[in-house]
Formats: C-alpha cells, structure tokens, sequence
C-alpha cells in the first residue's frame, strides 16, 4: 500500500525527514504537473499518535520548501502508484483551483474559550433547551463579531459554533505569508476587547483546512 | 499575547494537529472514516486542563 502525505505542484522540493515507520519519502507524477509525495506502507496506515505525527512532520516540511501543498488527509491508504494516477488525473481542474487558492499562504488557527466555563445546566428539558438555544445564540454572535475583526486580514476563512463548555468557537484562516504578524496583532487587539474570552492561536500551518476541494462539500 | 497558559497552548495546539490531519486535507479514497478513540481522550484531557488552570487563576486570585 501507498500512503500519501500531500500533493504539490512540481517539481516538488522534498524535505529530509522520514515518513510513517522511519519509510522513506517517493514522488510520484500524477499528472497536470501534479506530484504526490508518498512513502510504502505495509496494509493500511493506523492513526497512531506517532503515525499522525509523523504525516504531519512531513507535510510541514513540504509545506516550508514550497509555494503550494495541498495537505492529504490521512487516510487508509491506496493500493498502488497506478491506483493513486488514475484517481487523481480526473481531478485536474479542481486540483488547480486549489492550488491557487491556498498559493503563497499558511493557515492560522483560533480557538475561543470561556474561562471558567458556563455553569452546567440543569433544570427541566424545557429550561434546558431554552438555555442551551441561548448558549448557542451567543457563540454565533460571538463568531459574526471574530469575522468582521479577522476575516479582511485574510484570503479564506472557516469557523465552527462549539458552545460546549468551555469551548466556544473553532476558525482557521488562510493568511498570506507576509501577514502572519499582523493578523496576530488583530487577535490580540481582538482578545483585549473582550474579557472573560481566551483566544488560542496556532500555526502557522499548511493550509489543512483549505485543501478541501468544492465538489466534495465541507 | 494570549492569556492561556503554556500548557493549554500546547494541548489545544496537540488537538489542532490531530483534528487537521484527521478532518481536513485533500481527500483521496472514499474510505476515510477512521475510528480514533484518542481525538475524544485529547477533547476530555483540555477539559480536565482548562478546569484546573481556571481553579490555579482563581487560588492565586484569592492569595493576592
């Protein structure tokens, strides 16, 4: 079995480090000057701690030595090269746009917290509903006001509702490359204005979340 | 800055890493439904960590 890690546009620069189970890393041309990097694997690939890893160690590196990577998702694995071609080769025009979507940029995570979080609600199923519909109203107005503050600084973006104890929202932003430091400024400033929130920042990473291509839906 | 403590930074950004290999990327297969135990663990271990920060805050609050 083969096990992908990303797809770039080539010729790809590939980074010094190993893939799953210490396997060395292969490029194979998938056609519209399209390469994915892969490395064997022996049946398919469980998702391990050190495995998950391991696929995103080189996916950040890949991601470090060249202008475009769409991150694979980790997957059970594809049984050979000529499996993978024949998969990816009808996919051209969707791969392109891709490509130039997430071109020259890294992807920025943000994670909202209430910290301590809401009291546990308790009650009838009536108060319940009630307080939960109002939790979750809270969240979605909370996620219109991070928009309208982060969402000019940036290509794309994506947020989830959570309103689940602590955990209020979940977005990730595409970023260019040359305005990472000022869209952590905008979080910061965002973080100021609104005590009793916790904002969680992470990345840069390669651009996971904007890799999805349109015709396979969120 | 942000306000979260070094620890929860690196936990949400372990679950971060998690989420993004597992959910999102390039789908390639049809097949993709991995069954991870360890994502719901990590969500239960940020709870217990985001729990015990806000009781440490609020000790140091009151001994101030």
């Amino acid at each position: 079995m083969v096990h992908v890690y990303a797809l770039v546009r080539s010729p790809t620069t590939v980074p010094a480090t190993a893939g799953i189970g210490n396997a060395e890393l292969r490029v194979v041309s998938v056609g519209n000057e399209i390469e994915a990097v892969v490395s064997d694997i022996e049946g398919a690939a469980q998702p391990s701690e050190p495995a998950i890893l391991a696929h995103a160690r080189v996916v950040e590196g890949l991601a470090e030595a060249n202008d475009s990577v769409l991150p694979a998702r980790f997957g059970n694995g594809i049984p050979d090269e000529a499996d993978l071609r024949v998969r990816l080769e009808k996919r051209g025009s969707e791969l392109a746009a891709a490509f130039a979507r997430v071109s020259g940029c890294v992807e920025l995570g943000v994670r909202v917290f209430r910290v301590p979080p809401a009291a546990e609600l308790s009650g009838s199923g009536r108060d319940y509903m009630q307080r939960r519909l109002e939790e979750v109203g809270r969240a979605e107005q909370l996620a219109r006001e991070l928009d309208e503050a982060l969402a000019p600084l940036a290509r794309e973006s994506t947020c989830r509702v959570l309103a689940s104890g602590e955990s209020l929202l979940a977005a990730a932003y595409l970023v260019a490359r040359g305005e990472v430091e000022r869209f952590r400024g905008a979080i910061d400033s965002f973080e100021r204005a609104q005590p009793g929130l916790t904002l969680v920042t992470t990345g840069p990473w390669p651009p996971y979340s904007f890799a999805l291509l349109e015709a396979e839906g969120a | 800055m942000s306000s979260a403590s070094p620890a929860v930074q690196q936990q949400v950004t372990l679950i971060e890493l998690v989420d993004r290999v597992l959910n999102k990327g390039v789908t390639l297969t049809g097949d993709i439904t991995l069954s991870v135990a360890g994502v719901d663990l990590l969500y239960v271990g940020l709870r217990l960590l985001l729990a015990s920060v806000s009781t440490l805050e609020r000790l140091d609050g009151e001994r101030a």
